[in-house]
């Protein structure tokens, strides 16, 4: 028996949401090839450099918004259900935000895709961080504004589910996979209040025309209040697999169940007061709210050291369950050869590294260095594009053939499909920063200024621009293994004749040993709410007074 | 007892594969982060400054140590009427690209040894193309008013080089007039984007 057999409800609405974050990704990376391919000038006869940032937009938008949201949305429908051991209280609400979600998803991308049809007015090249001067389609923030409302009416599933078990177990702690879902779910309630704000009272009525003027740094914050932390609303289910799939992967356990509530309880706290960090050029913004969010960023290091000693530790105890020996030789036991457990150890990795730019950006006075360069896309490529994405491609390796009673197949290519992943990445991304030292911008189909020519700090630019372009070629290799595995297992595997193996195991250091009070939901959400308070009601209060249509900073349009 | 994944056998029947992966997917990576990492640290330690590698900020020309005018920047500061590059730009517009230079007297000459000054710029070089054309600016009183000259350049051309004559003419019979040709590289010339 496994989680078909058990929760076939579940496993089908898993299923749906997994469908749609596969669809969105293999078109979000065909477009993110073609733009590679576009700025590196290996191909500038695919598009136009006006309809590149309408691929820009949907690279962004169904990779960053679609493809981690359904995913997620049905990892954690996954990890609700067979934590708490209990299918959704209602299906008739599950579907009802799963619906939700796609309707918003398709007018978005409907408005997205508007854009390669010549004199189509439905238009939307506002890229992922959408807020003004561009101007999209009202369906396009009509769309966007679905896909979050359906996301919060998903929580709500969970959040129902949890205290329906908890009626039935009063006393009992609350499973660990259950709680990291209710606390990035918390955390995204609280950075997502920024974003519909900027959508609904701002954008859609400028889109329709209601207004005509905008104030363009009231909507801005609002959007860099919520575009952050959505980052965390990425990387959490990405750590969800760390702590409790990977340490059974590697034929161990969980070292520590309560280092991994604790870290969850910073990420609650600490991920949406730091949205500054993106407004550091920013006019309007008084420099001691930077400095807050530089502090508080900085203070996110933190619960990440925590999880990389925690994930380690569990890594190492499970290679030395196999016979791994000494400080360094039990990595050798670890199992390389398993597609799961590779993708999701490489995204690990490469996560550290994206880490130590993240801290660049991070810090005021050094991410004017770098600041809309190239160097913030191969940050942000090793972060969400490989640490977060990576490991979703890899836990679905493990998790499709549980929800379809499936097997694996083509396990050479699951196999080859994270490492090419891994080393495409690092010749992007690697390259991306390189090129954002020399000063080459982000955002633009046409980096090389006229009468310009950008200095590598070592090698060329010609160089730099060779590796983009091969590191985009091999990520679209892997990218195309991941999906005709999935596809072949999915909808061509064989029945499996024995259970899968979906057994995890308990922690080292179980709840048992963990402080009640990193279960008091309450304390933890309220801590959250005031430090959000501090960051933002006083600049948010002054950019309100000074007029939400017709503010005395210059207006769009001037 | 902790669980092992089932699939250890076959993992193991893939080892050589798994080998080559390790080997490429991760040693490749480390590589090209060492190769970077040392390149950064040598360039920062033995390397030049990037602006010594660009002929177009450097202080001077690379071919000819010909010293490169920016905004700012004293003309002709050996003689008794030098002259200060008060504006140099380049302003866009969507159908021409114009090149102004506004200069003006640093100082105000010897009344009674200079009658004046003129300058020609006989030609303007971009990167495709010379423009030919004489342009003339005279101080002949006392003052230190400013001068213009423009000139309209196709779109996309930045400005390189220009010849320039300079005469003074001095009451003084001993030296009478002055003649001094230069030849002028262009340095950084900042630009500015227009309606």
């Amino acid at each position: 028996m496994t989680f078909i057999d058990n929760y076939p409800k579940s496993a089908k609405i898993a299923k749906a949401n997994f469908l749609v974050a596969f669809i969105a990704l293999a078109i979000g990376g065909l477009f993110g090839l073609i733009q590679a391919l576009h700025r590196t000038g290996w191909a500038r006869n695919i598009i136009s450099s006006a309809e590149y940032y309408t691929m820009l937009t949907g690279h962004g938008v169904l990779l960053a918004l679609v493809f981690t949201t359904f995913f997620i949305a049905g990892l954690f429908v996954w990890g609700v259900t067979r934590s708490l051991d209990r299918e959704p209280e209602n299906m008739a609400f599950s579907w009802s935000w799963f619906w939700i979600m796609l309707i918003g998803t398709l007018m978005a991308t409907v408005a997205i895709l508007g854009g390669f049809v010549e004199g189509s007015s439905i238009r939307a090249a506002v890229l992922y961080t959408f807020y003004p001067p561009m101007q999209a389609h009202p369906l396009f923030y009509i769309g966007a504004a679905l896909l979050i409302i359906g996301s919060w009416m998903a929580g709500a599933d969970w959040f129902r589910s949890y205290l329906a078990w908890r009626k039935e177990h009063p006393d009992e702690r609350i499973p660990l996979q259950t709680y990291m879902t209710l606390f990035t779910m918390l955390m995204w309630y609280v950075c997502t209040v920024g974003v519909a704000l900027e959508v609904v009272v701002l954008l859609i009525p400028w889109s329709l025309g209601w207004v005509n003027q905008i104030d363009p740094l009231l909507p801005r914050t609002l959007f860099w209040y919520f575009g952050h932390a959505v980052v965390y609303f990425w990387l959490l289910p990405a750590y969800f697999v760390w702590y409790s799939i990977l340490p059974k992967l590697s034929g161990g356990r969980l070292f520590s169940d309560s280092m991994a509530r604790i870290v969850f309880i910073i990420f609650l706290i600490l991920s949406t007061p730091v949205g500054y960090h993106h407004q550091y050029a920013d006019p309007g913004i008084t420099v001691g709210f930077k400095f807050y969010a530089m502090a508080t960023t900085l203070l996110l290091l933190l619960p990440s050291l925590l999880t990389l000693f925690t994930v380690v530790a569990s890594m190492e105890h499970g290679a030395k369950q196999r016979g791994g020996k000494g400080y360094f030789a039990w990595l050798g036991k670890l199992p390389w050869g398993e597609p799961a457990f590779a993708g999701c150890a490489l995204a690990g990795i490469m996560f550290a590294a994206g880490g130590f730019s993240g801290i660049i950006n991070a810090a005021m006075n050094i991410n004017i260095l770098v600041h809309n360069t190239i160097w913030v896309p191969g940050h942000f490529h090793l972060t969400v594009g490989t640490a977060v994405a990576l490991t979703f491609m890899a836990i679905s390796y493990w998790l499709v053939p549980q929800l379809t009673g499936r097997k694996l197949k083509n396990k050479t290519l699951a196999l080859i499909q994270p490492y090419l992943w891994f080393l495409g990445m690092t010749l992007m991304s690697n390259a991306m920063h390189r090129g954002g030292l020399a000063g080459i911008p982000r955002r633009t189909a046409e980096p090389n200024y006229s009468q310009f020519d950008f200095e590598a700090v070592f090698g060329t630019i010609s160089e730099i621009k060779w590796q983009i372009a091969i590191g985009g070629i091999l990520l679209t290799v892997s990218l195309v293994f991941f999906l005709w595995v999935i596809f072949n297992s999915w909808f061509r595997g064989e029945r499996a004749d024995k259970p899968v193996d979906d057994f995890i195991p308990a922690a080292l250091s179980g709840p048992e040993h963990a402080p009640k009070i990193l279960d008091n939901i309450k304390l933890w959400v309220l801590l959250a709410i005031a430090l959000v308070l501090i960051a933002y009601s006083v600049p948010l209060a002054e950019m309100v007074m000074d007029g939400l249509f017709s503010p005395g900073a210059p207006t769009i349009p001037v | 007892m902790d669980q092992v994944p089932q699939s250890s056998n076959q993992s193991d029947s893939n080892k050589w594969l798994v080998r080559i992966l390790l080997i490429i997917g991760i040693g490749i990576p480390v590589l090209i982060e060492l190769f970077t990492f040392s390149g950064l640290v040598s360039s920062h330690f033995f390397g030049e400054a990037p602006s010594a590698t660009n002929d177009r900020r450097s202080e001077t020309s690379a071919k000819e140590n010909i010293p490169l005018v920016k905004q700012g920047d004293t003309l002709f500061s050996d003689t008794d009427y030098p002259l200060l590059v008060d504006t140099l730009r380049l302003e866009i517009y969507p159908d021409q690209w114009r090149f102004i230079m506004e200069l003006k007297p640093l100082w105000k000459p010897n009344r009674e040894r200079s009658e004046g000054v003129k300058l020609t710029f006989q030609n303007l070089v971009t990167q495709q193309q010379s423009l030919e054309e004489n342009r003339v600016l005279v101080w002949t009183d006392n003052t230190l008013d400013e001068a213009e000259i423009t000139w309209i350049l196709p779109t996309g051309q930045r400005p390189q080089n220009a010849k320039v004559t300079y005469r003074s003419t001095r009451q003084d019979s001993l030296t009478g007039t002055l003649d001094i040709k230069r030849h002028f590289e262009f340095g950084h010339v900042p630009a500015r984007y227009k309606q």
